[in-house]
């Protein structure tokens, strides 16, 4: 087998170390390169910077664990911006594996930031149906919610005083990993009960909002580990996805080594073998 | 640091690198934390599910409330659970045509309303713009996403796209010409997916389509929309 | 009893199916009402209808267990872990936190399901590379495009990118706004015919395979 054909067949492990190697050394001695902000993630800033203190600001967490990376810090920066507005945050989860985790970081911001729960802030929690829940939180909140992740119940709530349904929300910004998330808040949400809408998802997802965004039906995108960095960088505030950057830096450059390199070895063996071919007729 | 914390810290990192050693080869440690990690999702979910439906959803809101009404849609949940019962499996027919009446029913119009009409919407968007004192304009700039050149572009792109997968005449002359500019286009966006359900019969060509929903409730969750002949099937 | 057990089950999905279509466009109160209170419905039924997806694994495990099969020890870590969760999660009321401090069923979720899950996908980024090696190959003038538009796109996606080629940032920023998005509004309006066109079958009853096999 020549050196070709054998660096072709590479063993897998070889590239998980490469990969590995790529993302631990960038977090343990981090570059800080500029990241630049994109319309995108300036649309759902500029959104909240306009909207005068005590509107009603929704945000639904819609992802699990797995994609904790890219979109805990999303929702970190957006309720720091929505605290630091003085909004009222009324946030909630479809996935009920990210439930736990949806509630971690609310109380951890708002505490942070001196937010009452009850009067500046209210978790939801989960609840089962997923898009089910959207129609049901544009007819009737209090329905769809009697109580909220405590146990109170949300009728009477300070922080949902005036709030009867979807239709009184200000803005409303869905974190998604997956269904239900963006689309389906704007399907089953926005379409009918017209708030303004943003959306945040992981790398993967992005391109896939991107017709949603140029029609105007989401007015700005957070997408992936990027998006969040460039929403810290907005807040003057860094966090994980900062950090993180360096390390998504070097993996996609080795990434893009790789297949360069793998495009020369295939060439050669190929032209290896025509030439070869050649030479046997 | 409290205990429980230590102890928490340590298996975490320990259940931690029990996936991670999948990445040298499969092995027991992996296999022990994918089953834990089954099972702890599991009790989760059925620990959310037991606090947020029958505690909050149905037992305070009748207790406290007297909403009777709510034992409908508990009724309608215990007819699912007969699919267990063999002989009863039947009755849970019921249940699922309810719950699949009432998605489809919600999904058509919202469906149409928010990924057709708007989409198409913005598609079909003015090449010119008449500027006040400017007059007639047409904008050359690539990097405005809303500029003519672009509106022009995205116009190509959704028609030879959906020329692509929809049109079901042999793809030769110009029609060759523009399904060939929808596959190039698809390079660009994340549509390769699609392209794994294209076939072919001997004697003319079907595209298919899959639409593929996870975790998404009653809606659709396979989908092939097949042109022969002279109409459209789904199947 | 065919009546009973085919008729009136596809009845209920033309009725509540053609009823819930037109509502959207009756704004009327009473309209209105229904639809609040059946997507309340719905939600309950949600709760019931996952706990029927789930319990389908405990009676694959559990038959494993019995039957002493390959890899049923790892069938009993699977029913030790939900069943430790379980107990954990009614001891806790449901919750993973009271007044900021952890309860057990919050032990179990940051310190084993998170990790885990966590763990679990990010996995996924080394195979991803691997594969991209492996296959990303200009074998043809249209794998070539998608070789140079995923570059672009990776390069622009990451400061160092933007850094080394100064272009890649707009360059892929037109690549997602323009070129991709007008691929994927093409899939989302034909997808969505689809959507459309299914549930008009279910409706009407062209579809039924919601309705599962068995006896007529």
């Amino acid at each position: 087998m020549s050196f070709t054909e054998r660096m072709l067949k590479i063993d897998r492990r070889i590239i998980f170390l490469v990969i590995g190697v790529c993302t631990l050394v960038p977090l343990l001695y981090p570059v800080g390169l500029p990241i630049r902000i994109s319309q995108e993630v300036r649309g759902v800033y500029d959104h909240i910077e306009s909207l005068p203190e005590g509107s009603p600001f929704l945000l639904s967490l819609d992802f699990d664990p797995a994609s904790k990376p890219e979109l805990h810090p999303q929702s970190i920066s957006l309720l720091r911006h929505a605290f630091k507005k003085n909004l009222r945050v009324i946030a909630l989860t479809l996935w009920v594996s990210g439930t736990g985790m949806a509630d971690q970081v609310v109380t951890q911001v708002a505490r942070e930031m001196g937010k009452e729960n009850g009067k500046d802030y209210v978790f939801l929690g989960w609840s089962p149906g997923g898009t089910a829940v959207i129609i049901n939180m544009g007819q009737d909140l209090y329905g769809a919610f009697p109580a909220d992740y405590n146990g109170k119940p949300t009728k009477g709530l300070p922080v949902l005083q005036g709030i009867n349904s979807l239709r009184d929300v200000s803005y409303a910004v869905s974190l998604g990993a997956g269904r239900p998330g963006v689309e389906e808040w704007y399907v089953f949400g926005k379409d009918k009960y017209k708030f303004e809408m943003g959306g945040g998802c992981t790398g993967v997802m992005a391109p896939g909002l991107y017709p949603l965004l140029r029609s105007g039906q989401i007015n700005g995108l957070i997408g992936g580990l990027r998006g969040a960095a460039e929403y810290e960088t907005l807040m003057d505030q860094k966090g994980k996805a900062i950090a993180g950057m360096d390390a998504q830096s070097a993996t996609h450059l080795a990434i893009i080594v790789l297949v360069i390199m793998c495009n020369l070895f295939y060439f050669s063996s190929r032209n290896r073998a025509r030439s070869q071919g050649q030479a046997g007729a | 640091m409290s205990f429980e914390l230590i102890i928490g810290a340590w298996v975490a990192t320990g259940l931690t690198l029990f996936i991670f050693t999948f990445l040298y080869k499969d092995n027991p440690l992996f296999k022990l934390a994918e089953n834990l990690y089954v099972g702890v999702s599991v009790g989760y979910t059925i620990v959310k599910t037991y606090d947020t439906v029958i505690v909050h959803l149905v037992w305070k809101p009748i207790v406290e409330n007297g909403e009777w009404a709510l034992l409908i849609p508990v009724a309608i949940g215990m007819l699912m659970l007969t699919r267990y019962v063999p002989k009863a499996a039947w009755i849970s027919r019921y249940a699922f045509a309810f719950i699949v009446g009432v998605g489809s029913g919600l999904a058509i119009p919202r469906t149409i309303s928010s990924f057709i009409l708007k989409q198409i919407e913005d598609t079909v968007r003015p090449l010119l713009t008449l500027i006040p004192g400017e007059g007639v304009t047409f904008t050359w700039n690539l990097l405005n996403p809303a500029s003519s050149l672009n509106t022009i572009i995205i116009l190509i792109g959704v028609s030879s796209v959906l020329f692509y997968f929809f049109f079901s005449v042999e793809h030769t002359g110009p029609g060759k010409v523009v399904a060939r500019t929808g596959i190039r286009r698809c390079r660009f966006g994340p549509a390769r997916c699609c392209h794994r359900h294209r076939y072919r019969t001997a004697s003319r060509y079907r595209w298919g389509l899959a639409c593929c929903c996870s975790r998404g409730g009653p809606w659709p969750c396979r989908l092939r929309l097949v042109y022969a002949g002279d109409r459209w099937f789904l199947g | 009893m065919i009546f009973l057990r085919r008729q009136v089950p596809l009845l209920i999905t033309l009725i509540t199916g053609l009823v819930f279509a037109g509502q959207y466009y009756v704004p009327h109160p009473a309209s209105e009402q229904m639809l609040t209170s059946v997507t309340k419905w719905l939600q309950i039924i949600g709760g019931f209808a996952l706990v029927l997806g789930v319990s389908s694994l405990f009676h694959v495990h559990a038959i494993k267990i019995r039957r002493k099969e390959a890899g049923w020890g790892y069938s009993f870590v699977l029913y030790v872990g939900m069943l430790g969760t379980i107990v954990a999660g009614m001891w806790s009321n449901g919750k993973e936190a009271v007044d900021g401090a952890m309860t057990a069923f919050g032990w179990v979720y940051n310190f084993m399901m998170v990790p885990l899950q966590s763990t679990m996908f990010a996995i996924l980024a080394f195979f991803i590379a691997s594969a991209a090696y492996r296959s990303f190959r200009a074998r043809s003038r249209e794998a070539a495009v998608l070789l140079i538009a995923a570059v672009i796109v990776m390069m622009g996606r990451v400061p160092l990118g933007e850094y080394l080629i100064p272009l890649s940032g707009d360059l892929s920023q037109w690549i997602l706004n323009v070129l991709n998005a007008s691929v994927r509004r093409a899939i989302l309006i034909g997808v969505s015919l689809g959507t459309v066109a299914l549930s008009i079958k279910i409706i009407f009853g062209k579809e039924r395979s919601y309705l599962g096999g068995g006896k007529e």
